[in-house]
C-alpha cells in the first residue's frame, strides 16, 4: 500500500484500478447473494432428513422404564417432539401434543428432552401431564442425529420409517391433526415453520 | 393533518437534497460559490426537523390514522417510550437517519466559505446521500403512510401518500416489547445512528478531493467530524452490549450476531482510518489508503443499515421485511461503483507520498495497526456474510458461530494490544532500538511483575495472564511517558502533567482511549475465562450455594404496571452468612405478546457480577440460570474510558500558540 504510483506514470492501469475492480466485484457478488434472499424467512431451514429413514438412536426413558430403540417404532406413524422445561413455547404446546396422543391411538408419540436435567423435565411433566413416553437425551445424540436446530421442533415419521415432515416452532391448534391426516393419506408434508425456536438454554 | 404536514416536510427535505446535490455540484465545477447551497441546506434541515417533530407530535397525540403509529404505539405506552417509538421501527428509524444527516449537512455548510471548492463538493455529495434517504421516505418507507381501511378495529390497508380519506383505530398494539422493556433501548439506536451517519462527512470530503483531482487538507478539516462520529459509534456499540447483558437475560453481552457485527465492522474500519489519518497529517503518507478506508467505512455503515433493516439475516434486530432492502442494496452498490470508480481513475493524482523510511518507526507500527484492523474487518465480514455465500452457491446451510469469531479475534486482539503498547512511544521516521528500549524497559518489568503476582495468587489461565501483562504494559508505557514528559517541563509534577496533556490534547486523548482498550480487554478476558455457570431449582425458603455465595428464595411477587405484568422472585444473596443484596429477577409480559421477556437481576461489587435469570416460575418453585462473571464491570468501565478519551481529543483545544489555527488557513 506504500508502493503508490507517482503521478508522472499515469496512463497504464495502476493498482487503484485493480483494488477498485476487486472491491466492486465483491460488492456485486454480495448483492447477488442478498438479492436471492429477499422475501425468504431467514429462520426457515429445510431439513435434509425429509425423505430419509429415521435416525438409528436409542434413548433412556425418563421414568426409568428402560431404553426406547427408535427403529423399533417402525410399523406405525411416529411423532417425535423435542422439548425442554425452560422453553416457554414447549410449555404452551404440550397440551396440544397430549390431546393429539389421546386422539390418534395408532400413532406413536415420543417426547425427547433436549439439554435439560431429568429432574426438571420430570417436574415439568408432573405439572402439565405425561400422556405418552418421554426419553432423555443427555449428550444430545438424538438431537444431533435428527438435526435439531432449536426447540420446540416436531418430526413426523411414516409407517415405513421414513421422515416425512417437520414442524419448527410452537404448534398451533389443528396443525398436528392436519399434518397427521396428510401422512395417513400417504403425502409428505415437508417442513413447516410456525415460529422461532430457542437455540440455547 | 399531521400526516400531511410531515409528508410535505419530507418532500421539502427531498427537494432540498436534490437542489443541494445539483447546485453545489454545478458550483463545484465552476467558481465554487457557496450561495447556491444556502437555501437547499436550510430546506433539508427544516424539512427533516419538521417531519420528525410531526411524527413525535402524532405519537404524543395518539394519532392512530398514521399507519406507523397504529402499528407501533398504544395509548398505554409510557411517555419516554412514546418518544422512543419515533425510531422503534423501520420508517421512523430511517426518518431519524435523515434528521441526523440533515444536522450534519447544516454543520458542514457552516464551515464552508465562498470559493472553498473542497467544501462545496462535499456538500454536493451529502446532497446525493440525502436524495436517497429522503427519496426512500417519500416512497417505499413513508413514516406518514395513512390508514385507509379497518378490519376488526385494526389498520388493514394503508396508502403510501397521505392525501386520502383516513380512518383511525381506537388504539394500537404498542411498540415491540423488547424495545419498551428498558430505557437503554430508547438511547442505543440514536447514538449509534449519529455514529453511522457521521462517517458520511469524511466520506463526502474524500469524494470531493477525488473529484477535484488534487491533494487537499480534507483530513485536517474532517478530523473533528470523524472523531465525533467515532465517539458516538463507540458509545452506541457499548450501550448495545450493555443492553444485551443487563436486559436480555441470556447471560452475555456480545454474541457475534450479524447485526452486532454490522455495527462493529464500520467501527473497525473507522478506527483504522483514525489511525492512518494521523500518519498522513504528520508525514504526508498513506494518502490513497486513507481515501480507500473512508470509502470502506461509509460503505460498511450502509451495509450495517441494510443488514439491520432488510430482514435477510436471522437476528434479534431484524424486525421487518420490506421493500427497503433492495433499495439499500442498490444504494450500497451505487456508492461502491461511483466512489471506487473515482478512486481508480484519480487516486494517482493525489498520491505523491514520501516512502516509508523504516518499518521500525511510528509509521511502521501504524501500518501494523492498520493491517491488523483490516484483517479483523475481513474476518468479521467473512464470518457474517460467508454463510450466506456458501448457502447460495452450494445449497448447504452453514452457521458460523461464536467459536469462529472468538478463535480468530483473540490472536488479532493480542497483536493489536502489543501495537498499542509500542506505537505511541516509537519515534517517527526511524526508531533507534536504544530509544525504544529505554522507554519500554521499566513498563516491561512492571508487566512481568504483574504477571508473576497473578501466578502467585493462583491464576493459571494463559489468556488471563497474557492479557493482564499486555494491559499493564500499555498502561505503564503511557504512564511512564507522561511522567518523563511532565518532568521535562520543570513545572513540578501536576503542573507538568497539565502542560504536557494540554499541549497535545489529540495525542493524550488517544492515550486515554488506549488505556480504556486495555481495561476493556482485561474485562472481556477475565469475565470469560473465570466465569462460573449453573442452573438451579429453588422452593420458597430454600438456600443453595453458588460460586461462594448463598442464594435464598424468599417469595414470588406479581406487579401490574401501566404497560406490563411483572412476575418475579425475590432472592436474597448472602456471603458468609451475611445478606448482601436482595435481587428480583422477573418475567415481564406485555399485552401484545404471549411470550414473556426475562429481565435478569445483577449484583455487582468489586469482585464482579452475580447474574440471575429466571427461567421458570410456578406455585412450588423457581428455576434460575446463574452466572458468576468476575470483573465484568471492567468491560463497561473500559468502554467509558475509550469514549472519554475520544471526547477529550474532540473538545480540548491546543494550548500552544506557536502555530496558527488551521481554520485560518484559507484555501
Amino acid at each position: 500500500m506504500t508502493a503508490e504510483t507517482p503521478a508522472g506514470k499515469a496512463g497504464r492501469p495502476g493498482w487503484p484500478w485493480l483494488v477498485a475492480a476487486v472491491l466492486i466485484g465483491v460488492g456485486l457478488a454480495t448483492a447477488v447473494v442478498f438479492a436471492t434472499r429477499f422475501g425468504d424467512d431467514p429462520n426457515f431451514v429445510e431439513s435434509p432428513l425429509i425423505g430419509q429413514p429415521m435416525p438409528d438412536v436409542t434413548l433412556e426413558a425418563l421414568d426409568g422404564s428402560g431404553p426406547i430403540h427408535f427403529p423399533d417404532l417402525v410399523g406405525d406413524i411416529t411423532v417425535v417432539n423435542f422439548w425442554a422445561s425452560y422453553c416457554f413455547p414447549c410449555r404452551a404446546e404440550h397440551g396440544l401434543l397430549t390431546e393429539a396422543a389421546r386422539q390418534f391411538e395408532g400413532v406413536n408419540f415420543v417426547g425427547v428432552v433436549f439439554q435439560d436435567t431429568s429432574d426438571r423435565a420430570s417436574e415439568f411433566l408432573d405439572e402439565l401431564g405425561r400422556g405418552y413416553p418421554h426419553v432423555i437425551d443427555p449428550d444430545s445424540r438424538g438431537a444431533i442425529n435428527f438435526g435439531v436446530f432449536g426447540i420446540p421442533e416436531t418430526y413426523f415419521i411414516d409407517a415405513e420409517g421414513i421422515v416425512v415432515g417437520k414442524i419448527v416452532g410452537e404448534l398451533r391448534p389443528g396443525v398436528l391433526e392436519d399434518t397427521l391426516g396428510q401422512i395417513i393419506l400417504g403425502e409428505r408434508p415437508g417442513t413447516q415453520t410456525l415460529g422461532t425456536v430457542l437455540e440455547q438454554p | 393533518m399531521i400526516a400531511i404536514i410531515g409528508y410535505v416536510a419530507i418532500l421539502v427535505a427531498l427537494g432540498g437534497s436534490a437542489a443541494l446535490a445539483i447546485r453545489a455540484g454545478a458550483s463545484f465545477l465552476k467558481g465554487s460559490a457557496l450561495a447556491p447551497a444556502r437555501i437547499p441546506t436550510r430546506a433539508v434541515l427544516g424539512g427533516a426537523a419538521i417531519a420528525f417533530a410531526a411524527l413525535v407530535l402524532g405519537l404524543l397525540t395518539d394519532d392512530f390514522s398514521i399507519g406507523y403509529i397504529a402499528d407501533n404505539h398504544s395509548t398505554a405506552t409510557p411517555f419516554v417510550f412514546t418518544i422512543a417509538t419515533a425510531w422503534a421501527a423501520l420508517e421512523g428509524s430511517i426518518l431519524l437517519w435523515g434528521l441526523v444527516l440533515a444536522g450534519f449537512v447544516y454543520g458542514v455548510y457552516r464551515t464552508v466559505a465562498d470559493g472553498d471548492r473542497l467544501g462545496v463538493g462535499a456538500l454536493s455529495v451529502l446532497g446525493v446521500i440525502g436524495v436517497f434517504f429522503f427519496g426512500v421516505m417519500a416512497t417505499i418507507a413513508n413514516p406518514f403512510a395513512v390508514c385507509t381501511e379497518l378490519i376488526g378495529g385494526v389498520c388493514a390497508e394503508t396508502s403510501w401518500h397521505p392525501f386520502v380519506t383516513t380512518v383511525a383505530p381506537l388504539d394500537g398494539p404498542g411498540p415491540n416489547p423488547l424495545l419498551q422493556n428498558h430505557i437503554l433501548m430508547a438511547v442505543h439506536p440514536p447514538v449509534l445512528y449519529v455514529g453511522y451517519v457521521g462517517f458520511a462527512v469524511p466520506f463526502a470530503f474524500a469524494i470531493s478531493t477525488l473529484a477535484g483531482g488534487s491533494a487537499t487538507d480534507w483530513l485536517e478539516r474532517t478530523r473533528r467530524w470523524t472523531l465525533f462520529a467515532w465517539v458516538f459509534l463507540t458509545a452506541g456499540i457499548s450501550l448495545g452490549a450493555l443492553w444485551s447483558y443487563a436486559v436480555l437475560g441470556w447471560g452475555g453481552y456480545w454474541a457475534w450476531d450479524p447485526v452486532e457485527n454490522a455495527s462493529f465492522l464500520p467501527w473497525l474500519a473507522g478506527t483504522a482510518f483514525i489511525h492512518s489519518a494521523v500518519v498522513e497529517r504528520r508525514r504526508g503518507m498513506l494518502r490513497s489508503w486513507n481515501i480507500l478506508l473512508v470509502i470502506a467505512t461509509f460503505a460498511l455503515t450502509i451495509l450495517g443499515t441494510f443488514l439491520t433493516r432488510s430482514g435477510v439475516v436471522a437476528s434479534v434486530h431484524s424486525f421487518t421485511q420490506s421493500a427497503i432492502g433492495p433499495a439499500l442494496l442498490g444504494f450500497l452498490l451505487f456508492v461502491l461503483v461511483v466512489s471506487l470508480g473515482l478512486f481508480a481513475s484519480r487516486a494517482h493524482l493525489i498520491a505523491q507520498s514520501p516512502r516509508l523510511e523504516s518499518l521500525a518507526s511510528r509509521e511502521g507500527v501504524f501500518l501494523a495497526n492498520n493491517l491488523l484492523l483490516t484483517l479483523f474487518t475481513v474476518v468479521v465480514l467473512v464470518g457474517t456474510l460467508g454463510p450466506l455465500f456458501l448457502e447460495a452457491f452450494t445449497d448447504r446451510v452453514v452457521t458460523v458461530g461464536r467459536p469462529f469469531f472468538d478463535q480468530l479475534a483473540a490472536p488479532i486482539s493480542y497483536l493489536l494490544l502489543l501495537a498499542i503498547g509500542l506505537g505511541p512511544i516509537t519515534p517517527y521516521r526511524t526508531a533507534r532500538p536504544e530509544v525504544v528500549w529505554e522507554r519500554i524497559r521499566t513498563p516491561l518489568r512492571v508487566a512481568l511483575a504483574a504477571g508473576a503476582a497473578a501466578v502467585l495468587l493462583g491464576r493459571r489461565e494463559a489468556t488471563v495472564l497474557v492479557v493482564l501483562m499486555l494491559a499493564v504494559f500499555i498502561t505503564a508505557v503511557i504512564g511512564r511517558h507522561l511522567i518523563v514528559q511532565a518532568r521535562k517541563t520543570g513545572e513540578g509534577f501536576l503542573g507538568g502533567v497539565r502542560r504536557v496533556v494540554g499541549r497535545e490534547p489529540a495525542y493524550w486523548g488517544g492515550q486515554i482511549a488506549h488505556i480504556g482498550v486495555a481495561v476493556l480487554a482485561l474485562g472481556i478476558t477475565v469475565s470469560a475465562a473465570l466465569a462460573v455457570q449453573d442452573s438451579i431449582t429453588l422452593r420458597p425458603g430454600e438456600t443453595e450455594e453458588f460460586a461462594g455465595f448463598e442464594l435464598t428464595y424468599v417469595a414470588p411477587f406479581q406487579r401490574q404496571t401501566a404497560n406490563r405484568t411483572e412476575l418475579g422472585a425475590t432472592v436474597q444473596l448472602s456471603r458468609d452468612g451475611r445478606v448482601i443484596d436482595t435481587l428480583e429477577p422477573r418475567l415481564n409480559t406485555y399485552p401484545n405478546q404471549v411470550q414473556p421477556i426475562a429481565t435478569p437481576a445483577i449484583h455487582t461489587d468489586l469482585s464482579g457480577d452475580v447474574y440471575l435469570s429466571l427461567t421458570r416460575i410456578n406455585e412450588t418453585a423457581i428455576g434460575l440460570d446463574l452466572w458468576r462473571y468476575p470483573l465484568e464491570y471492567l468491560i463497561w468501565l473500559g468502554g467509558f474510558i475509550i469514549v472519554a478519551g475520544g471526547v477529550w481529543s474532540l473538545t480540548m483545544r491546543k494550548r500552544a500558540r506557536s502555530r496558527p489555527l488551521t481554520e485560518a488557513a484559507a484555501p
